[in-house]
């Protein structure tokens, strides 16, 4: 046998040898639970079988006595002799992974020299025969010693052709002599048997190993296949051939068939992984006296080759610490109430572009307080602003580096040993991780992976006559605005445009600007995507959106990388080659990026901030004034900025006034009512559009500078200067003075003027002046829980100006002890943020709702935080009503109304 | 042997060659992708059987005058693409037409005249002298250090 060739069969026989192990795992940890099943048994025998001749047939000596030894002792378990009890699995477990160790380690010239007086194998397989013979001693005599017989063997097995076929009939052969004593007839009948199940098994398993590269090699192939199909289809067309037509109808379908086929043999069923983990944590929970079941769900989910081999790690991690740190002891368990055996679910499952897996365990949960306290100790917060997180944003303090690192050193309890470095590998893959934990309920880990690396799907937008594509994970968002449209119209803010989008401002670029191509689109209407960076978000003005579809991505060489802003290239369908955009690297380039990189700091942290639904932070507009203050006003008291012409100004006495949407804007000079300045417009006149009682007021500004999104925790200001809630401190270090709006216009009209206003407003919505009007809500006492001082403030004057007798809580739990130690019946209704420190205020209702005495409390939740799903989360924690802040109008006739149905 | 063969091209009236061990093949002009922002001598990118080469136009990186100079590349009648590749980039270079693989004698060689416009020169190897002609040789590793400079 020449060197190569028995390279090449060395390396089939390591492939082989690592299938059958796995095979055999496999088995082994189904029969540990619910007992062998006879075929499983047969297969079990013919792959020691197997092994041991192939083995034998290389010379690999050590391999074969174990696999010998293996065989034998499990021959009397096959034929239903002696029970396979747990040690014995276990001790079958240790040869595999002996074999398995030697399987790796192949070197033949040292294998064959070396003397056999391996000590391991020497113990291993002495402790195999005495345990079967042990269980049979009484009946049987079927086991001779392994060692001479299998030396006797070996020259002569030496001469076994190494094809298969011939390897099976040698085991027949060498298995006869094993079991002389075994009758004859019985003996057919299981041979019969082996060679059914042998021939159905050779299918399931029938695979073959192909170099990766060849696989690319072929998927670039097939889209050039397919770029020729669509030539020779539209040639086709313009022919009366039908015949010809026929034929390349052909075509195309086995080109479609043949590059789905092509696509998908990158895919390999995520079970291959799965399967590891039976053996996994069968072996830790005998370590850790555990009781521990393993379900496994989805194993037949597809993923690229590639991501499972490098999810591998990080999900063996997890399912580590699920067992280790998740469950607790059986008698801890029982003593919770809980069954002993603890379940840990592994779940994976499609969803859109992306594989899910979850890991879910019903142990004991994460602690938060250590975990807390931990993370404090190791500077990873500041105890400051651990008090200001929420439950949630605890636990993913887990995946935090320095939380992890000295969990390594002191291996202290608590979950999170290399947390970090677990989500650092699925983020380079493109995942996200992500956990949910009840504390002594359970954990659950979410990994949420792309299908493929190389296939991704994709979005093609057009500009001018060029195609782009967009990656479909950075796309948020569609959205037309045709011309003229009244709503989600777009904005300007210093020469840059801005959307306005469900309370978001996003700001908007043309793909045309960065690319620097001059497009002149016919069409009046705008084609945004909106899409997501690590800074936020932006809106991408392009002339068409296309279609999606999967595209097979290529690098792009380097020089053109570092244009940054295509991240790859694809080929399209019709063989043109198109360009991926790098949707970071266009956000830093465009002309967005300088607003949005100085503030790059503050929107990345408190856009995870926000993602994890912790403390409240608010949009503010920033704008200057003829001074030298940074003034801002939180944009959910703006309705709009606009631009007017001194020209527009009318006057009704010393009012300036304009025609607005047929009603009037009020002008309020900032300059002269902040700085007492004379009265001066520009020809320009730069407006913040608030509303206050269904009237219109223009404040009047020198310049709108930007947005900014910050923490709404205000500072209060030391001098009551009225108009200025207090003061907010920026990324950086910047001091901005908030301006309240309400104050302003109550301060230049007076705040009677606007109650008139209202009652005004009142009696044309007479409907609802009949069922609130009557309601006398004088002296009604309402709770407030609400952290943020501008807030609380506002709200408090607002309800106060209604007559209501308003209690202040400065967070959820101090509400709730407000409520639960005064006498019964204080509050009429409780009013609560819902982003608070300490104690949310979904789970300040909880709280509440779980006294009987409260059950009815009319609670109104008021938050910044508006969308269904928080909706539908506040009403089902036991909210009577969810509000948006700031509304004060629906907020007063939702309370009266509320009150009303009190009456009644 | 003490010969070397190149793969010749004109890029006008100038006789150009590229060691042949670099070239992988020789396509008519096909359909380019342009790339917004690249510099002007990337033409663009092309579709080769699902390998994407990145098209560079020689004229442009040269700086050779000459009648289509500003013409516009689709304008441009003829073109052929050489294309060479190392282990990790794969360009086309857009040519005139191509010529014949031909044989020289390394006695024939001589370093690059410093008449020719230095905006050639940093990517020559040298020159040959040829019966009839006088042979560019081209430094491919010259240029793929001069796109990723």
């Amino acid at each position: 046998m020449s060197n190569a060739l028995s390279d090449v069969a060395i390396a089939e026989f390591m492939a082989e040898g690592e299938e059958i192990l796995e095979r055999v795992s496999n088995i082994l940890t189904k029969m540990d639970k619910n007992g062998p099943s006879q075929d499983e048994m047969d297969s079990l025998y013919r792959d020691m079988h197997t092994l041991k001749g192939s083995s034998q047939l290389f010379g690999l000596r050590k391999i074969a006595i174990i696999s010998h030894a293996l065989e034998t002792s499990l021959d009397p378990v096959r034929k239903r002799k002696i029970a396979l009890d747990s040690d014995f699995v276990d001790l079958v477990f240790k040869c595999l992974d002996y074999i398995g160790l030697l399987l790796k380690n192949i070197s033949f010239e040292e294998d064959k020299n070396a003397p056999l007086k391996d000590q391991e194998i020497e113990t291993l397989v002495s402790k195999l025969i005495s345990k079967t013979t042990e269980a049979i001693s009484s009946k049987f005599f079927l086991l001779k010693s392994a060692f001479p017989d299998e030396n006797n063997n070996s020259p002569k097995l030496k001469e076994v052709s190494h094809e298969k076929k011939k390897n099976t009939d040698e085991v027949l052969e060498t298995k006869e002599k094993d079991e002389e004593v075994e009758l004859k007839n019985e003996e057919k009948k299981m041979e019969e048997k082996k060679i059914n199940t042998n021939s159905d098994s050779g299918g399931e398993n029938s695979s073959i190993r192909v170099q990766v590269t060849l696989l690319d090699r072929l998927m670039n192939l097939i889209s050039e296949m397919v770029l020729v199909r669509n030539q020779v289809l539209q040639y086709a067309n313009g022919k009366e051939d039908s015949i010809f037509f026929a034929l390349t109808q052909h075509l195309d379908l086995v080109t479609s068939e043949l590059q789905d086929s092509i696509m998908r043999t990158r895919m390999q069923p995520i079970g291959s992984v799965f399967s590891k983990f039976q053996r996994l944590v069968r072996d830790i929970s005998k370590d850790l006296g555990k009781k521990i079941e393993l379900n496994i769900f989805g194993q037949e989910t597809e993923l690229d080759k590639s991501l499972i081999e490098s999810i591998k790690d990080p999900l063996t991690h997890i399912v580590r610490n699920s067992c280790d740190h998740g469950l607790e002891t059986p008698d801890v368990r029982s003593k919770s109430g809980k069954k002993e055996t603890g379940i840990i679910n592994l779940k994976a499952y499609q969803e859109g572009g992306h594989v899910v897996i979850e890991v879910s365990d019903d142990g004991k949960g994460l602690n938060t307080e250590k975990v807390l306290a931990k993370a404090i100790e190791n500077g990873v917060v500041t105890a400051e602003n651990a008090k200001k997180l929420s439950e949630k944003e605890i636990q993913h303090l887990i995946f935090s580096a320095g939380l992890s690192t000295a969990e390594k050193v002191t291996s202290v309890s608590g979950r999170g040993v290399g947390m970090d470095v677990v989500r650092s590998n699925i983020e380079k893959i493109g995942g996200t991780i992500d956990l949910n934990s009840v504390f002594g309920k359970g954990t659950v880990i979410q990994l949420r992976i792309p299908l493929t690396l190389a296939i991704i799907p994709a979005m093609t937008i057009r500009l001018n006559q060029s195609f782009y594509v967009i990656p479909q994970v950075k796309i948020k968002e569609l959205i037309r605005i045709d011309e003229g449209e009244g709503k989600n119209k777009l904005e300007k803010i210093q020469e840059n445009l801005v959307l306005r989008l469900r309370g978001k401002v996003i700001p908007i670029v043309g793909l045309k600007d960065i690319l620097k191509i001059d497009s002149v689109n016919e069409d009046k209407s705008y084609n945004i995507v909106i899409l997501e960076c690590d800074g936020g978000e932006y809106g991408l003005v392009v002339d068409e959106i296309c279609d999606t579809k999967d595209i097979v991505v290529k690098p792009l060489p380097g020089f053109l990388k570092k244009l940054n802003v295509f991240s790859g290239s694809t080929i399209m369908g019709d063989g043109q080659v198109a360009l991926i955009l790098d949707v970071q690297g266009m956000a830093e380039k465009s002309s967005v990026s300088s607003a949005h990189q100085k503030n790059a700091t503050d929107y990345s942290d408190l856009e995870e901030i926000e993602e994890k639904n912790s403390f409240e932070i608010c949009d503010y507009l920033l704008f200057e004034l003829n001074d030298d203050v940074s003034y801002c006003i939180p944009l959910n008291l703006v309705n709009r900025l606009e631009e007017f012409d001194i020209s527009e100004v009318n006057y009704s006495g010393d009012q300036k006034l304009i025609s607005y949407r047929d009603s009037v804007l009020n002008l309020i000079e900032l300059d002269v009512f902040f700085n007492k300045q004379e009265s001066s417009l520009p020809d320009k006149i730069v407006t913040i559009v608030v509303s206050r009682a269904n009237k219109y007021y223009g404040l009047v500004v020198k310049k709108i500078v930007d947005l900014l999104v910050l923490s709404s925790s205000i500072e209060e200001s030391l001098s009551d200067t009225t108009g200025i809630v207090g003061n907010l401190i920026g990324a950086d270090k910047t001091i901005y003075s908030v301006v309240d709006s309400y104050a302003v216009v109550d301060e230049v009209f007076g705040r009677e003027n606007n109650k008139n206003e209202k009652s005004r407003e009142a009696i044309v919505n007479e409907k609802e002046k009949n069922v609130n009007a009557n309601v006398n809500v004088k002296g009604k006492k309402i709770l407030l829980a609400e952290d943020t001082p501008f807030f609380a403030k506002r709200i408090i004057s607002i309800l106060k100006d209604e007559g209501y007798d308003v209690t202040h809580a400065a967070n959820g739990q101090i509400a709730f002890d407000k409520l639960n130690d005064s006498p019964r019946g204080t509050f009429d209704l409780l009013l609560s943020d819902i982003e608070m420190p300490i104690l949310n205020g979904f789970d300040l209702m909880e709280k509440v709702r779980s006294i009987p005495d409260f059950s009815h409390l009319p609670s109104v939740a008021i938050t910044t935080r508006f969308t269904d799903t928080d909706r539908k989360k506040g009403k089902e924690k036991g909210f009577t009503k969810y509000l948006e802040k700031l509304k004060s109008d629906e907020l007063i006739n939702e309370l009266k109304s509320l009150f009303a149905g009190d009456i009644k | 042997m003490s010969g070397k063969q190149f793969i010749t091209f004109y890029l006008y009236e100038q006789l150009y060659g590229i060691d042949v061990s670099l070239v992988q093949e020789i396509t008519r002009k096909s359909n380019i992708t342009k790339v917004s922002l690249a510099p002007d001598f990337i033409a663009g990118l092309i579709n080769l059987r699902g390998q994407i080469a990145t098209a560079i136009d020689l004229k442009v990186l040269f700086n050779i005058e000459g009648v289509d100079k500003h013409k516009a590349l689709e304008e441009r009648e003829d073109l052929k693409n050489v294309i060479c590749r190392n282990e990790s980039t794969l360009l086309s270079f857009i040519v005139d037409e191509v010529g014949d693989v031909i044989e020289v004698e390394d006695s024939d060689f001589s370093q690059t005249p410093s008449v020719v416009d230095e905006q050639v020169q940093q990517f020559m190897k040298g020159i040959y002298k040829l019966s009839t002609d006088i042979l560019c040789v081209l430094d491919f590793h010259k240029i793929i250090n001069f796109l990723n400079k």
